[in-house]
């Protein structure tokens, strides 16, 4: 790892509670507002209270790195004082126990595609897809390990298309198990390359109410250069037409780009990958900033950068709301949820919680982005180890934000939720992820609160709420 | 204002009460205190009523990782 870049934090041995009075200056196009955390409430003031404010904007990047600023701990003193008798209707609270929820099956490890990026490059010299026995046991499993059921299967890989027949018969046996265990039916996501897709895929995934993301990193310039097939050459006409297919069907499709410092050295911006999706009709899409990939000379600046288009992205997606026409960027999702629903989340992530990965093999992880000797949960099967699992998703429960004092002072630590694995890939160990992926996440977060604040302002405030209320109910494969 | 109007410092010595008063003298502060009846929040009451249709939790892992 360069030393210019920190690593993630070890957590500490003890629980401490955050701070009180935690607060930050969030900004739209239109207005500044106070956000206060606790009762994850935007709050107007006078310009005069911003003005004094000042320093503790967080609409940039720089901004959102650890370290005390001048009158912080009295301005939390005030702000402690102001909020008491101000406690909205209490949201939920995740906690560290709360069984699991969602399962990732590698149900392929054969993959079509030569990603210069891949995660699972090693994983996918395997070559091999998940038997239906193991599919069932990893279902079986889970179910064990669940409190009442499922709330999503998702197939990845490897290229899960390859595994279509394996798919179809893992979604009829979970149909079967929670019918017989009485539980609710998960939610079935795909994450697929778009290279493989029938019209029979297609015809599947709507009847059984599939999310379907399909990889897309771009224009197809950037996206060939990134995702080429084995042999080298650009998979960017094949996808368009799935992508193309979906919408000729009348099926929901999202998609998913990892975005990279590919993409930076190119020029490519994220407003330029969101825009060439939204010309291709996408109206829901996943943006991953592969985060790992910025290290060395220039990084903090490129990732100021990366950050700060990425932040107008989202403030788009929120003003897009305003409109007859709202497209929803699936990473900010977890702030319009939690702003809306008030909810703490006691961890960034699920991984080792209420999260799973089983590869073809049968061997489980936290998540299908912390695999190692150490992280590994062992086989599903008979030989299945409870007190191996328990001890390993122990060392996630207390990796906790309520076990990391820069988490204790940070105003975005209720509705924050990040990645713990992004973070893995660079360093092997189970930790807070590092400041500047925090950097990033939190000049998002209040990208979208400043929005939602000049939202709330706007004259077009009930069409932004009647669209704000689409995105928030569960849709079709949530239901 | 309640018991933030006049707080009790007799706990503190010395410097740490140098480090209050400056404080409660500070920009930030000050203004916090004289606008402290203008600080409104917005649209609480529409904002309730939406949290009654959303979800209670999805099923992703957030921002950076995954959909």
């Amino acid at each position: 790892m360069s030393p210019s870049i920190p690593s993630g934090t070890a957590p500490q041995p003890v629980r401490n509670d955050a701070a009180k009075g935690r607060f930050t200056i969030v900004s739209g196009s239109q207005g500044d507002y106070i956000f206060l955390p606790e009762v994850c409430t935007i709050f107007e003031a006078p310009g005069a209270v911003i003005a004094e404010l000042e320093d503790f904007r967080s609409d940039a990047f720089s901004k959102n790195l650890p370290g005390e600023k001048p009158y912080e701990a009295a301005a939390r003193s005030f702000f402690e004082s102001f909020i008491e008798g101000k406690q909205p209707p209490p949201g939920p609270t995740t906690r560290g126990d709360a069984g699991l929820k969602d399962l990732v099956l590698n149900i392929s490890q054969i993959c079509n595609l030569a990603c210069s990026y891949c995660y699972a490059e090693d994983l996918n010299k395997s070559r091999k897809i998940m038997l239906p026995e193991t599919c069932r046991a990893a279902i079986d499993r889970a179910l064990l390990l669940s409190r009442d059921g499922l709330k999503s299967v998702k197939f990845l890989g490897g290229e899960p298309a390859l595994a279509f027949r394996e798919i179809c018969l893992t979604v009829e046996y979970v149909e079967e198990k929670c019918t017989e265990l009485g539980f609710p039916t998960p939610s079935f996501v795909i994450v697929t390359n778009g290279t493989l897709v029938t019209d029979e895929m297609i015809a599947f995934f709507a009847l059984k109410n599939f999310y379907v993301l399909v990889s897309m990193d771009g224009n197809q310039s950037i996206h060939d250069t990134l995702r080429p097939f084995s042999g080298g050459r650009g998979s960017y006409a094949k996808v368009s037409d799935t992508i193309a297919k979906f919408q000729q069907f009348g099926s929901p499709v999202a998609v998913e780009a990892v975005y990279t410092r590919t993409h930076y050295q190119n020029g490519v911006g994220v407003k330029d990958v969101v825009a060439h999706l939204l010309g291709l009709g996408v109206r829901e899409m996943q943006i991953t900033l592969a985060l790992g990939s910025w290290h060395g000379e220039g990084a903090y600046a490129e990732i100021e950068a990366v950050s700060r288009d990425f932040s107008e992205v989202a403030r788009a997606c929120i003003r897009s709301f305003l409109s007859d026409d709202p497209f929803l960027l699936r990473g900010i999702q977890f702030v319009i949820d939690g702003f809306v629903n008030r909810t703490k989340n006691s961890h960034v992530c699920g991984a080792g919680r209420s999260f799973m990965a089983v590869n073809y093999d049968g061997e489980a992880f936290p998540c299908y982005l912390l695999e190692s000797a150490e992280t590994s949960y062992g086989f599903i099967g008979k030989e299945w180890d409870q007190d191996r699992y328990s001890r390993i998703s122990k060392k996630f429960v207390e990796n906790g934000k309520d076990y990391h004092e820069t988490c204790g002072k940070c105003w975005a630590n209720e509705i924050c939720q990040s990645c713990l694995g992004s973070s893995f890939l660079l360093e092997k160990k189970i930790a807070k992820p590092p400041a500047w992926f925090c950097g990033v996440q939190k000049t998002l977060i209040s990208a979208v609160l400043g929005e939602i604040g000049d939202a709330l302002n706007s004259p077009q405030k009930q069409r932004f709420l009647e669209n704000l209320a689409e995105f928030l109910r569960p849709r079709l494969f949530e239901a | 204002m309640g018991s933030r109007d006049a707080p009790d410092l007799s706990h503190l010595s010395g410097r740490d009460i140098e480090k209050v008063a400056e404080a409660i003298g500070a920009g930030p502060i000050r203004a916090l205190m004289a606008n402290k009846e203008a600080i409104a929040a917005m649209s609480a009451d529409d904002i309730n009523k939406l949290s009654e249709l959303a979800a209670a939790t999805r099923a992703n892992c957030g921002g950076i990782g995954c959909g």
